[in-house]
């Protein structure tokens, strides 16, 4: 049986038995894997300290002919330490684990492991705010999952106004003028920045972010609950 | 009897509740911190922890990854008793109870002497 | 009046102050009901901890007044370091003995008097004082020492709280400020509570266009503003 080596981040972890864990981790290049780690809770395993929750560990192991391969080794290769000092951070980051783990599906794809390895990086920094991070979460989630909204041209193709108001078509994940629409150009603007490819120190840093953020967090929120099952 | 470790960093709380376990029969060491928890479980292996999360230095829940490393200490019964509203943790309950051993989330504001010496008998009655 | 919001206004430090009551309210809560259960109830312990939430309330409510003061009307005076000092260590010698830490006064050397606003000087050295008191038991290596002391430095008179631990530097304090209300614990290295004593005797000292800063004193760490020696000859 061929020894498979690669490096993952843990999304969760199943007691099984007296002494063996299931661990679901997510790779750039197998995708989610499920492998048993046995032994793991019985002693100062050489398993136990190589794949800690908020880490990204270099692991070898073989697949199983069912659904759960065997865990050989693991070794720390990047510890999000700072994440358990504040239980803000912690809670956080295990909801985003959860989501992931919901949205992804087993094929591989190398874009949510960096999604994942951003976001336990922002989460592992104290100075960026919270509410950035989960926003900017569930926008890359959109956005990964070929659902990002049209932020170029409204419902008529017309390119977006700065001098007009909207409202949100979620039919066609576009923007509608509306005289008394309650999205401005500057929302608009935000939400650019949103869903373009910007980590959240970048965007921690725009003038006036979180007010923005704030506003358009119901639209986001929408947005996911509508097309992606998390 | 059991032996309790108490892990709260205010000196006050800690008195208060260290004295309302005694008179309800246990042995109780405190602790105020995280490394100064782990060596009172080395001194003496406790039968039941109860848990700030919110301490100085280092979370509770650094505290409960280092506790659940060792092999001695990985079934010892956690009752968290906290200033963090259950609110802020609901989404980690299992991070809590299944990653950490966790048996039960109390919040200090709203919980009474009589329930944590309650929750604290149950806990130790099953384990002693 | 166009109201500025400026750090003691802020729903931050209002928060801050919000979750640091429910600890001495838990005191008094939970040595009350040791004592209906059978115990001995601690009365003082529960008189302190009361005099604690109000001093907190109190200090607050000073920093809201003096940031609503116009700027004109907060005229500094004429005062003495020491007996500011003093003043300081009598109203935290009973939190003091509470959490078994001893308290000593380091006010040798002669200094003229400084301009401040003794109020507010005296109730922001009273926040910080009582902050490091209830935080210094709680750390990892537990110090059980504060000092208040002065020193002159090369800008101005320097009224400070020190112990023998690294708690803090200018940087951590700047961080301290940055995370408040995104972390529940923004000085996580120095306390266990929202840090609300130590902001609200910041605000109070930026109300007064003064700092808090970190300061050494002989090998001591601590917190502690700069004031200006005053050219008058009357002390208040």
């Amino acid at each position: 049986m061929k020894q498979l080596v690669t490096r993952g981040i843990v999304l969760g972890r199943t007691d099984f038995g007296e002494a063996d864990r299931i661990i679901t981790l997510l790779t750039p290049d197998q995708g989610k894997l499920r492998l048993m780690a046995r032994g793991v809770r019985r002693a100062k395993s050489k398993l136990a300290g190589g794949i800690e929750l908020f880490s990204v560990s270099d692991i070898t192991f073989i697949r199983g002919r069912g659904e759960i391969g065997t865990l050989i080794s693991s070794r720390l290769q990047t510890h999000y330490g700072r994440i358990v000092r504040d239980i803000t951070r912690v809670q956080l980051g295990y909801e985003l684990l959860k989501q992931l783990d919901r949205a992804v599906e087993d094929e591989p794809e190398p874009e949510y492991f960096a999604l994942l390895e951003q976001a336990l990086a922002a989460l592992d920094d104290p100075a960026i705010d919270l509410e950035l991070i989960r926003l900017w979460f569930e926008a890359s989630l959109l956005r990964l999952a070929g659902h990002a909204p049209n932020l170029s041209t409204d419902v008529a193709g017309n390119k977006l106004a700065a001098d007009q108001t909207y409202n949100f078509d979620f039919d066609n994940m576009t923007f509608a003028p509306h005289t008394s629409g309650g999205f401005t150009a500057d929302y608009i603007k935000v939400l650019r920045l949103l869903f373009g490819k910007h980590t959240p120190a970048e965007l921690q840093k725009v003038q006036g972010i979180k007010t923005l953020l704030a506003a358009i967090t119901p639209l986001v929120r929408s947005m996911l609950t509508s097309f992606i099952q998390v | 009897m059991a032996q309790i470790l108490l892990i709260e960093p205010d000196r006050r709380l800690a008195e208060t509740y260290a004295q309302a376990l005694q008179t309800d029969g246990h042995r109780v060491r405190s602790a105020a911190g995280a490394q100064a928890a782990i060596s009172a479980a080395d001194a003496a292996t406790p039968d039941l922890i109860i848990l700030e999360l919110q301490l100085v230095e280092h979370s509770g829940i650094e505290f409960l990854y280092e506790l659940r490393s060792y092999t001695d200490w990985q079934h010892i019964p956690v009752i968290v008793h906290t200033q963090v509203p259950p609110g802020e943790f609901d989404g980690s309950r299992g991070l809590l109870e299944d990653e950490l051993g966790v048996r039960s989330y109390l919040y200090k504001p709203r919980t009474s002497l009589r329930r944590l010496l309650a929750e604290t008998r149950q806990l130790t009655a099953v384990t002693t | 009046m166009a109201q500025k919001t400026t750090p003691v206004l802020s729903q931050q430090l209002l928060l801050s102050v919000a979750e640091e009551l429910k600890l001495p309210l838990l005191q008094i809560a939970r040595e009350a009901e040791r004592g209906e259960l059978g115990g001995q109830t601690d009365v003082q312990s529960i008189r302190v901890a009361a005099d604690s939430a109000l001093r907190l309330l109190d200090n607050y409510a000073l920093g809201v007044r003096l940031a609503l003061e116009p700027a004109a009307e907060l005229m500094p005076e004429s005062v003495s370091v020491s007996s500011i000092l003093y003043d300081t260590g009598q109203q935290l010698d009973a939190l003091a003995k509470s959490y078994g830490v001893a308290l000593e006064l380091n006010i040798g050397g002669r200094f003229g008097p400084v301009l401040a606003h003794r109020q507010g000087l005296q109730a922001a050295l009273v926040s910080l004082g009582a902050a490091l008191i209830e935080a210094l038991p709680a750390q990892d290596s537990p110090q059980l020492k504060l000092q208040l002391a002065t020193h002159r430095s090369r800008y101005g008179i320097v009224a400070g709280l020190y112990a023998n631990t690294k708690l803090l530097s200018n940087e951590a304090l700047r961080r301290g400020r940055a995370l408040q209300h995104r972390s529940r614990q923004p000085l996580l290295d120095l306390t266990h509570t929202s840090g609300a004593g130590i902001f609200v005797a910041d605000a109070i000292l930026q109300a007064m266009r003064l700092n808090l800063r970190a300061s050494r004193h002989h090998r001591l760490y601590g917190l502690g503003t700069v004031l200006q020696p005053s050219k008058q000859i009357q002390l208040v």
